[in-house]
């Protein structure tokens, strides 16, 4: 039997990471911000997440770790793409290759202390519920992939029914009507993509501190472009994200399944990424926030 | 907020300059605008009446002046918060609404806090209906703007300010987009809003309704203002001269060089989509020295006309040729580089690059003669020449060659299109629509050029729905109804009556 619930959570654990990391890009590109660095970003977030469980000795503060390292990183794509403003495309592919350079050179100094795994993350039903076999599923769900359901609920409401989700979608769409309107278009995208850095960061530490629980050069492999592939996949809508991000974790999930069958692992390990070439063939264009990838100049 | 009785003052605007680098756009620019009274400016493109609105709405900052709004200094940091805070309110003349929100979110929008988690939307959507009511409009609030029609966002635009609680409301060309029922619609409700003690500003080149709506009238050239005027104290005329620095001679003439050789002869040519023929049997011809008109209601088949001329639809039946010689199937280049220049329609669609600079859309389709480029190269050099030549020859006013083209005003983007099709020495101009939203001293202007070019000896298709534009300039006016030539008139023998019966297809069999 392959479909179990061992494999149900495996495919949680590995969606987590692109849940959150395409919140991020959700909320950057809702901003009217190309997020291609989100990649790179997650890559910061992924080595000092482990740093942080490391070295303090607590997977939550390297969750921590992870998460500031995103905002700093978001608040320098915010700084070359929105206050200079640079082209965001060759912006975000010079931050992912410049953050592989990065994280490899940190590691290495670091590596001695990396030896061994981080510490786990995770909670166990107390004794009373661990009888319960669906409270124990629910326990036995990793509590990064709760909160980013949460985060997408939070994120649903902040964009789609409070006043600050309509000025930050009336940024991406029209900068002209924002600016008309009185808003302060650079301050929000600013805020926008630290937010986003933030949380791709926090999907970095979630594939590392929540996940593998140790890091290895350009340990992302692409899953920042498949949470990428995953904001386009929903039409930058977040439950169409949020089914688009458990569509690639399952495809991943069976990847990891069907090794049992025999066969070359790379096989299935390309499915995720080929699927992620069809949902794009197949996904609509043209539904993008405008201003998406225009820099916007000031008068 | 001061008291807002009609007759107060609302703003006063104290020797206001501004300076783009070395370009003065406002130079010492004062302004009262009272409560209950309507305040037209008026100004050739580019004379600086959007910038001043602009310094007010506080998108700009003056570089020197002050700035009073009812009554207080509102001092150097004024931004457009503030200025909707001062309940100003302002429609640009391209619209600044979210195609992908719906009409209330719009509306809404800029009075939303960035702290209001919990928006009463019940309660915004009330006012909105309040509102609608009160003005008559009709605008549902779950629709996308998108969808509506350009009258419609119009009135999105007007609801928008109000909603805002602006009292002070300035228009930037608000009748420029509008059918004439729409604009006389507009213009009442502005009369309407007047009347209700509100300060309005209008932004036109149409003089006639600056004349018809304004109690005061200020007038702007090259940014320095030329006077103000209030009701009564100055004709058309009067006000026409100031805008301009010299005499308008507003009496065009028409070519008067002898006629020659057939440049453009059209045989029975056909244009059928989907079964629909778009031309009909179409046969005209164009001689060397002539300025032949084309009249017609839009959408009889005029864009389709040009269309097929310059090769970008290709004719069913027929042919069409240039001195004899059929043009078939070649492509629009090679067309271009037998002599065909055209000035399309919608020149953002079809004849500029917004993005790029003035001097590469000078050279632009040109770029590989040798003057511009060998093998491939481009020569700056002489294309930063060329550009120069064009700048002072058709009168564009800008800073540089450099400067993108999107940032001049609508008539100086106008004179780069014709600048470059008449530099090229074409046999045949199609003009289609040439002068459409330019201020009369750049369609004055435009229309001399084309006479120009007649009387140096190429045939010119003019395309028009002006038709005093038609009479002034062309010999002969072809008149076109779904498609099909329905007559020619000699433009010494209009008679008003004939004609309109022929647009209308009243005489069409």
């Amino acid at each position: 039997m392959i479909f179990d619930l061992e494999f149900v959570l495996s495919a949680l654990r590995i969606a987590t990471p692109l849940m959150i990391v395409a919140l991020g890009v959700l909320i950057a590109e809702r901003a009217g911000v190309l997020f291609l660095g989100a990649e790179g970003v997650m890559l910061c977030g992924a080595l000092f997440g482990i740093l942080g469980a490391v070295y303090v000795g607590d997977p939550w503060m390297g969750v921590v770790w992870g998460l500031s390292a995103g905002v700093v990183m978001g608040l320098v794509t915010a700084v070359l793409t929105v206050w200079l403003p640079t082209d965001q495309v060759v912006m975000g592919l010079a931050m992912n290759i410049a953050a592989i350079g990065l994280t490899s050179f940190i590691f290495r100094i670091a590596a001695d202390d990396l030896q061994q795994m981080s510490p786990p993350m995770g909670w166990s039903a107390p004794g009373a519920l661990s009888e319960n076999p669906i409270a124990a599923f629910l326990f036995a769900v990793p509590p990064l992939a709760w909160l980013a359901v949460i985060l997408y609920f939070v994120v649903w409401y902040m964009l789609f029914r409070s006043a600050p989700g309509l000025l930050l979608r009336s940024v991406g769409q029209n900068v002209k009507a924002a600016r008309s309107a009185g808003i302060n278009v650079v301050l929000v995208r600013t805020v926008a993509l630290a937010l986003a850095g933030g949380l791709a960061g926090l999907g970095g530490a979630a594939l590392t501190v929540g996940w593998v629980r140790s890091f290895a050069d350009d340990i992302t492999a692409g899953r920042g472009f498949i949470a990428l592939a995953a904001v386009y996949f929903g039409r930058w809508y977040p439950r169409w994200t949020l089914f688009g991000c458990l569509l690639f974790g399952l495809g991943e999930a069976l990847a990891l399944r069907t090794q049992v069958l025999g066969g070359n692992a790379h096989f299935y390990l390309m499915i995720p990424y080929l699927l992620t070439v069809g949902v794009l063939a197949f996904a609509e264009r043209g539904c993008a926030p405008r201003e998406v990838g225009k820099p916007y100049e000031q008068l | 907020m001061v008291e807002a009785s009609p007759g107060s003052e609302a703003v006063r605007l104290e020797g206001i300059s501004k300076a783009f680098g070395s370009f003065k756009a406002l130079d010492n620019v004062s302004v009262t605008l009272r409560y209950g009274e309507i305040h037209a400016l008026v100004g050739e493109n580019g004379a600086g009446k959007s910038t001043l609105m602009n310094v007010l709405y506080g998108i700009l900052q003056p570089s020197a002046g002050r700035m009073l709004v009812g009554g207080q200094d509102v001092g150097s940091h004024w931004s457009t918060r503030d200025a909707i805070a001062h309940q100003i309110g302002m429609i640009h003349q391209h619209f600044s609404l979210v195609m992908e929100h719906s009409v209330l979110d719009n509306i809404v929008m800029p009075t939303l806090k960035w702290t209001d988690l919990a928006p009463k939307w019940g309660q915004y959507r009330e006012r909105f209906s309040e509102l609608s009511a009160q003005f008559g409009f009709e605008l549902s609030p779950d629709t996308l703007v998108g969808k509506l029609s350009v009258g419609q966002r119009q009135q999105v635009e007007i609801l928008k300010m109000l909603y805002q609680g602006a009292k002070i409301l300035i228009l930037d060309e608000p009748t420029a987009v509008l059918t004439p029922q729409q604009s006389d619609r507009l213009l009442e409700m502005l009369l309407q809003f007047r009347d209700r003690g509100y300060a309005v500003v209008i932004i036109t080149h149409k003089l006639e309704h600056a004349l018809d709506l304004a109690d005061h009238i200020t007038v702007l050239r090259n940014g320095r203002q030329i006077a103000t005027v209030a009701k009564g104290e100055g004709t058309i005329a009067d006000i026409a001269r100031m805008m301009v620095s010299q005499e308008v001679n507003t009496a065009q003439r028409r070519s008067r060089s002898a006629v020659g050789e057939v440049v453009l002869d059209m045989d029975n040519v056909s244009l059928d989509v989907d079964g629909v023929a778009l031309l009909d049997k179409i046969s005209l011809q164009v001689r060397e020295g002539e300025i032949l008109g084309v009249a017609g209601v839009a959408g009889n088949g005029q864009s389709e006309l040009a269309e097929t001329i310059i090769g970008l639809q290709s004719t069913t039946a027929g042919s069409i040729s240039i001195y004899g010689k059929e043009l078939g199937t070649t492509s629009v280049e090679a067309r271009r580089r037998g002599g065909i220049a055209i000035i399309p329609e919608d020149r953002h669609a079809h004849a500029v690059v917004g993005e790029m600079d003035i001097a590469s859309n000078f050279i632009m389709g040109h770029e590989g003669e040798p003057q511009f480029s060998r093998r491939g190269i481009l020569n700056r050099k002489n294309i930063a020449e060329f550009a120069k030549h064009c700048i002072a020859e058709f009168d564009v006013r800008t800073r540089s060659a450099e400067t993108k083209l999107e940032f001049l005003s609508g008539g100086n983007q106008q004179k780069v299109v014709i600048g470059r099709e008449l530099s090229a020495n074409p046999r045949l101009i199609i003009a289609h629509e040439p002068a459409r939203g330019l201020d009369f001293a750049a369609t004055a202007y435009i229309r001399q050029r084309l006479v120009q070019a007649a009387e140096a000896g190429a045939g010119v298709l003019l395309i028009s729905s002006d038709l005093d534009e038609l009479m002034e300039l062309s010999t002969r006016v072809v008149v076109l109804y779904c498609g099909r030539a329905v007559g020619t008139v000699d433009a010494d023998a209009y008679d008003p009556q004939h004609f309109g019966s022929l647009m209308a297809g009243a005489e069409a069999a």
